[in-house]
């Protein structure tokens, strides 16, 4: 029997798994569940959870995972130790002060520079993937301290826009 | 006034995508001559793969290829194509193509250039279609920030943004309160600007819980005009529609056949040739006139697959002159289909665009199935089109078992490498609104939010059982060197 602890958002569960060869044996929290997983192609897999068919499709790998689970998104960390006591606790989320690109797209315009003061809400800038527009606003009222892309730039999903505080 | 019916020997289809297969196929049944064009991103397309012959046109950038009047007239003088196809979106709509083509000796497939021009500016077909005795709904001329903040006071919010030259739900906003709309402008602008090279934007007032409802019509030359039932179009997102079907469900039949009249008598007010669409808005047994389109339609498949008409082919033979081959009463609607867009976007991030390369593809079969779409393995979606991969059509004899085969479909269908809005179409087939045949405009924004995944434990359970999976296997082998066989042998213990 192999030991994980895995967080998902707040929560954390310790899951058991063994398998005599065919079917996994796996405990959730002490719960036993009879549990197949198949891959009709890769990395999308179809899992089987005490005969329910559940599709499973891994999206990031790098950092905490980010899984698809019947179209839901879940990010779930993998420890194969119990975490101490101290790091037990709920995962500190992105941090706020970082403005991060929601989609992959073209930098259309920036609104704010070095040393803006801005309020919750406001256009910090503007993208565009597809022709759609979006504006990216700020999450909080402050100031922003570093303006790290400019007008006319491909930008990935993720990347660093502007830092707040 | 007519000309002798000269039958099209070879098409230039100016589009990408799903729309130019789509186009080639109807070339192809009708032993026409399909010519593709592509841009720079598109080399490797399945358009390019399925036509006779294709020319490059340009860059990436729409604006050097697709919509690069010049290029796209130079490469059918070059194919010594008779016709031009336009497809949806790009150039479909513009007057200045199709009297390009014109020029050039091509037939245009689609109005005059007077009805696309007439079709293009909103404000004034709306008061054609008016003067027409149809119903309009209220709203502005295309204006500046300064009268629409004036406006947008006197008509009250919630209010609609669109834009004057618009079409695929680019350009539309809506404001809720008056403090959004400055904003709500600059951004219609933008992507008006973008998107149709017109910045110009108009008000339009908004009705609670609408329901989107269109016409498909088909005029000839010869002044026979004939609808092929209406489409229910309200699932969007974005402005946009992603599920359409026919006939429409919860209409009274009364309303289904004044909506119908109405579409006929609107576009005979703007003297409308070819396939075209007539939108009205339905909300509390009335029904407003919106706009023409003034092109083929995204989900044009669900029409055909209740008509049994090819509306593609239908297209072609109007355009070259003859006339519609049928009467309105020899119209017969038989059964009931249903549209699922499929797109390359993140249904659990407001369902933004995606780019990124095409995994793998698994794609669903089975009586009333149809697909059509462009998913190919390995192909790469840039940010340069739209997400739109593949439309689902699903057929049955009733709405329920059009549904069922549906939710099957969308069950069997597998797209690895980017998100899609499969997941959401799973979840809206399923709705007990959507079953019930009960939902408006605002279903998406308000219903979406509510769905339910699994609990955090199944969660936890897929994650571990991945890492046990990981920790078993061999290093040496990356999971994509993993064959069937091998995979199977391991699961047996044999490997």
């Amino acid at each position: 029997m192999k030991r994980y602890w895995v967080r998902v958002g707040a929560e954390e569960f310790e899951v058991g798994v063994d398998s005599d060869g065919g079917t996994l044996r796996v405990t959730v929290g002490g719960a036993p569940h009879r549990v197949e997983l198949t891959e009709p192609v890769p990395s999308w897999y179809t899992l089987v959870v005490d005969g329910m068919c559940h599709d499973l499709a891994v999206r990031d790998l790098a950092g905490p995972w980010t899984l698809s689970l019947d179209g839901r998104a879940y990010t779930a960390e993998v420890a194969r130790t119990r975490r101490s006591g101290a790091d037990a606790g709920p995962h500190p989320s992105a941090r706020s002060e970082e403005v991060r690109s929601p989609m992959p797209g073209l930098l259309i315009a920036v609104h704010v520079g070095e040393g803006s003061r801005v309020e919750m809400g406001q256009a910090l800038a503007i993208m565009e993937a597809m022709k759609m527009q979006m504006e990216i606003r700020a999450p909080h009222a402050g100031r922003v301290t570093r303006v790290h892309v400019g007008p006319g730039q491909e930008i990935a999903a993720g990347q660093l826009l502007v830092t707040m505080e | 006034m007519s000309r002798a019916a000269r039958r099209p020997r070879k098409v230039l289809v100016a589009n990408r995508g799903e729309i130019a297969l789509r186009v080639i196929r109807a070339c192809r049944a009708l032993r026409i001559t399909p010519v593709a064009v592509y841009s720079d991103a598109d080399q490797g397309a399945l358009h390019v793969h399925a036509a006779d012959e294709a020319y490059r046109v340009g860059g990436a950038a729409p604006a050097d290829s697709y919509l690069n009047i010049p290029a796209i007239i130079d490469a059918a003088r070059r194919a010594g194509a008779d016709t031009v196809h336009p497809g949806y979106g790009f150039l479909s709509e513009n007057p200045a193509f199709a009297e390009a083509c014109a020029r050039a000796g091509l037939v245009f497939v689609g109005p005059p250039a007077s009805a696309l021009a007439l079709c293009g500016d909103k404000a004034a077909t709306r008061r054609r279609v008016a003067a027409a005795g149809v119903p309009v709904l209220g709203g502005t001329d295309p204006l500046d920030d300064q009268a629409a903040i004036t406006a947008a006071a006197d008509l009250g919010f919630p209010i609609l943004i669109k834009a004057a030259a618009g079409g695929g739900g680019k350009g539309i906003h809506l404001v809720e309160r008056s403090a959004d709309l400055p904003g709500a402008l600059r951004l219609a602008r933008g992507e008006a600007r973008t998107a149709f090279g017109d910045d110009r934007v108009y008000l339009e007032r908004w009705l609670d819980r609408p329901r989107h409802i269109e016409v498909q019509i088909i005029a000839d030359e010869h002044g026979a005009i004939v609808h092929l039932g209406e489409r229910e179009c309200s699932i969007q997102r974005r402005h946009q529609k992603v599920i359409e079907e026919t006939p429409a469900p919860g209409l009274a039949a009364t309303l289904r056949d004044a909506i119908r009249a109405a579409a006929l008598t609107a576009a005979r007010a703007v003297g409308y040739r070819n396939a075209g669409t007539v939108e009205v808005l339905a909300s509390e047994g009335a029904f407003y006139f919106l706009e023409i389109n003034a092109r083929l339609q995204v989900e044009h498949p669900v029409t055909e697959v209740v008509t049994g008409i090819d509306l593609v082919a239908l297209q072609l033979g109007v355009a070259s002159g003859e006339p519609i081959p049928i009467r309105q009463e020899d119209v017969r609607l038989r059964g009931h289909a249903i549209e699922c867009r499929i797109s390359a976007e993140d249904t659990e991030q407001q369902f933004l665009p995606w780019v990124g390369r095409i995994g793998h593809v698994l794609l669903p079969g089975g009586p009333g199935i149809r697909i059509d779409g462009v998913l190919a393995p390995g192909a790469e979606i840039t940010r340069h089109y739209d997400p739109l991969l593949a439309k689902l059509i699903a057929w049955g004899s009733t709405r329920d078992e059009a549904i069922a085969r549906m939710a099957a479909a969308l069950r069997e269908t597998v797209v690895t490498g980017v998100p899609t809005t499969i997941p959401f179409h799973r979840w809206a087939v399923a709705h007990p609104a959507f079953r019930a045949g009960e939902y408006d405009t605002r279903f998406v924004d308000r219903e979406w939010g509510t769905r339910r995944g699994p609990e955090g434990w199944m969660a936890a359970l897929a994650a571990a059982v991945l890492a046990y999976r990981a920790d078993g296997r061999t290093p040496l082998l990356p999971p994509q060197d993993v064959t069937a066989w091998t995979s199977a042998a391991r699961r047996e213990g044999i490997a």
